[in-house]
């Protein structure tokens, strides 16, 4: 299954893919952009005309004043296949044969796996693993996995962009933000919205690996522009039908974007002072 | 409703026992495996025994935590030491890993399993599932609000877990990656390089603004809240800092021992006392606090910027060995400067504060008087006229 997170709704046209992963106000966290519930609506429908299907983005970390409101919202939008999420609140809105896991760093081994799938019908295993941690997860049904995108690697409640210009005197202004740390090159992309996220630099992608891999991908767009989607998407798909997984690492590592392997071939250093700063 | 508990950090033997003798009701300490705080210098299974024997002659309790999300090749061994630590009789295990929690029900069910704040927790349903998971408390989310806090209270029969003073991530516990990401270590493994406690710049459009940009938080302390945590009926307090000294757990947690016991003997904190406690978390404290999300979403106040952190404390000078009666000295070793014709305050678990001036050092070694003890760890006599005992710490005060 060939999953795209939709940063436009013109994706809907996008035929080499098997569904769709959008997001809303309020509820969701892992897409970039968040379209209003009546949208999202629209979009369902469409989409199920041409007999694909939706999963609905409700990612957020709920404190119990936001369940009322998250809950109308997933019923407005009941007609979605599945809802992708993380709080373990959203267990009781959803029916098990609808619930995606998304584990962000919360499953990373097949113990873990197999209690979160009893209750779920899709895992979304952590990205934060080796390549051969994620080949383990290839012999489970219901794995679900990152095959390209980027991702919140901070999630914080704070606002620390509003909250930085309050300090700087300074009026904060919409717009496109990233850091670098003092020592290191790589621009990490931050967006306040209720809170703050941080996302992985660049673009992490799997292609040659693929063929050792479960093959229920989830591709995450982020701020690419609806051709490149579009292209990427088609590359997967073709890369899927043909099983010529060599030729789709050509077509990305060639593509005029930053790409990496994220941790896939890192090796964990778990205590301090082994590996310095730099 | 039984007493609010205050819970201690303990990164070695020492510093649990200090945590115990000053007057923490329980301490959670890191084995060797399993525990985030990789660099704490963490407890094998007879350190873990002793001290369990230690704070359940005391009637206190000691929690091990086990709260790494781990990966396929960190299982090794688990059933063995989980059966280890109930063998030795571990009051609870903290938890972050379903699995661990699965297996601590079915290999060593005597053990209580709390979930860790790595996890999160941030409502009522989700605390409800991990109590059908077999968890008898949870660690609540330091992104919940004091108010948020009363609701899940009055609405769960899970204990709750709050965190009162310490460091915090900025980042939703567990939610962060930014450290394996940019160093390769860890974070929900023990291996959290602390890099939302960098330095960065700001790029906005593509332009890098002229100043440094932080994303770190001060540090939390929530004394002005335990009254209203008390109230609330939180099962237990939590001190944070399994890295800190020994004199900064004593003062902490003499400070909120004191001010919990005061609460519950009057029914009310006055402005002046609460001052006081505070000056005395001063005294070891060498970060700039804050409430964090105590009274809602941090704004600018809540967060570190430009200056690092740290706000150098010296004053703690010695920590007591022994006591000669007789000779009215005590056998003392040495943390800090400490100079003849010092004032100095003098306090433990069983000794309030009292003051007086160094007139004379002998070192243990030489038995040779000397003017200035500048060696980290000397031991030496210095003139008591008050009866001290091991554990009692000696500070100078600033003039």
């Amino acid at each position: 299954m060939l999953i795209v997170e939709v940063n436009d709704l013109k994706l809907l046209k996008c035929i080499d893919t098997d569904g769709f992963l959008i997001g809303t106000d309020k509820i969701s966290s892992e897409v970039f952009v968040k379209f209003p519930k009546e949208k999202v609506l629209e979009f369902v429908k469409e989409v199920h005309q041409n007999k694909k299907i939706v999963i609905l983005d409700a990612t957020n970390i709920f404190h119990d004043q936001d369940l009322a409101e998250t809950k109308e919202i997933l019923d407005y939008l009941n007609e979605v296949d599945f809802v992708m999420y993380n709080d373990l609140a959203i267990m009781n809105m959803v029916p098990i044969e609808k619930r995606i896991y998304y584990s962000t760093t919360y499953v990373t081994n097949l113990y873990d796996f197999d209690i979160v799938k009893e209750e779920n019908t899709y895992v979304v295993v952590s990205p934060e693993l080796s390549f051969e941690e994620l080949k383990a997860f290839n012999q489970k049904d219901g794995s679900f996995i990152i095959g390209f995108g980027t991702w919140e690697i901070f999630h914080s409640r704070r606002r620390l962009l509003s909250n930085y210009f309050k300090y700087r005197k300074t009026d904060y202004f919409n717009g496109r933000y990233h850091i670098i740390e003092e020592f290191r090159n790589e621009m990490y992309p931050i967006v306040e919205d209720e809170g703050t996220k941080i996302y992985l630099n660049g673009y992490y992608y799997l292609a040659s690996e693929l063929k050792e891999l479960s093959k229920n991908i989830l591709l995450k767009t982020f701020d690419l522009e609806y051709e490149n989607v579009v292209k990427i998407v088609h590359a997967y798909n073709e890369a899927i039908i043909n099983g010529d997984y060599e030729k789709l690492e050509k077509i990305i590592k060639e593509f005029p974007i930053d790409t990496n392997k994220g941790l896939l071939y890192e090796e964990s250093i778990l205590t301090k002072g082994v590996k310095e700063r730099g | 409703m039984a007493k609010i508990e205050l819970l201690a950090p303990a990164g070695n033997l020492e510093k649990a026992k200090i945590a115990l003798m000053y007057g923490a009701d329980a301490v959670y300490v890191g084995g060797k495996a399993f525990s985030l705080r990789a660099r704490a210098s963490n407890f094998n299974i007879p350190e873990i025994k002793e001290l369990v024997e230690f704070a359940h002659e005391r009637n206190k309790k000691v929690y091990v935590t086990m709260n790494i999300i781990p990966h396929e090749n960190d299982f090794t061994g688990l059933d063995e030491y989980l059966k280890d630590l109930e063998d030795v009789n571990v009051d609870a295990i903290i938890v972050s890993s379903l699995y661990i929690m699965k297996r601590a029900k079915e290999i060593s069910p005597k053990l209580e399993v709390h979930v860790s704040t790595q996890k999160s927790t941030t409502n009522i349903d989700t605390i409800n599932y991990y109590k059908e998971k077999g968890a008898t408390r949870v660690v609540l989310a330091r992104e919940v609000s004091m108010d948020e806090m009363i609701h899940i209270s009055q609405n769960t029969d899970v204990e709750l877990e709050v965190f009162i003073h310490g460091g915090m991530c900025s980042s939703y516990s567990g939610h962060c990656v930014l450290s394996n990401h940019m160093t390769n270590r860890d974070a929900n493994r023990g291996g959290c390089a602390h890099s939302c406690r960098w330095n960065y710049s700001l790029v906005k459009n593509g332009e890098i603004l002229p100043k440094t940009y932080n994303i770190g938080s001060k540090d939390l302390m929530a004394v002005e809240y335990i009254p209203a945590l008390i109230d609330a009926g939180i099962a237990s307090l939590k001190i944070e800092g399994r890295m800190k000294s020994v004199y900064y757990l004593a003062c902490v947690v003499r400070a909120y021992r004191m001010l919990i016991d005061k609460y519950y003997e009057t029914g009310v904190l006055k402005p002046d006392y609460v001052n006081y406690i505070i000056s005395e978390i001063g005294k070891a404290e060498n970060r700039i606090t804050n409430v964090g999300f105590f009274k809602g979403i941090p704004d600018s106040d809540g967060q570190l910027y430009d200056n690092r952190s740290e706000i150098p404390t010296q004053e703690y000078a010695a920590f007591v060995l022994e006591y000669d009666k007789e000779l009215q000295m005590a056998l003392v070793e040495q943390r800090n400067y400490l100079v003849v014709n010092d004032q100095i305050e003098v306090f433990g678990p069983n000794l309030s504060s009292n003051y007086l001036q160094i007139e004379k050092m002998i070192d243990f070694d030489t038995n040779e008087e000397f003017e200035i003890a500048r060696h980290p760890l000397q031991k030496f006599w210095i003139n008591m006229p008050i009866e001290v005992s091991y554990g009692d710490l000696i500070r100078v005060i600033k003039k």
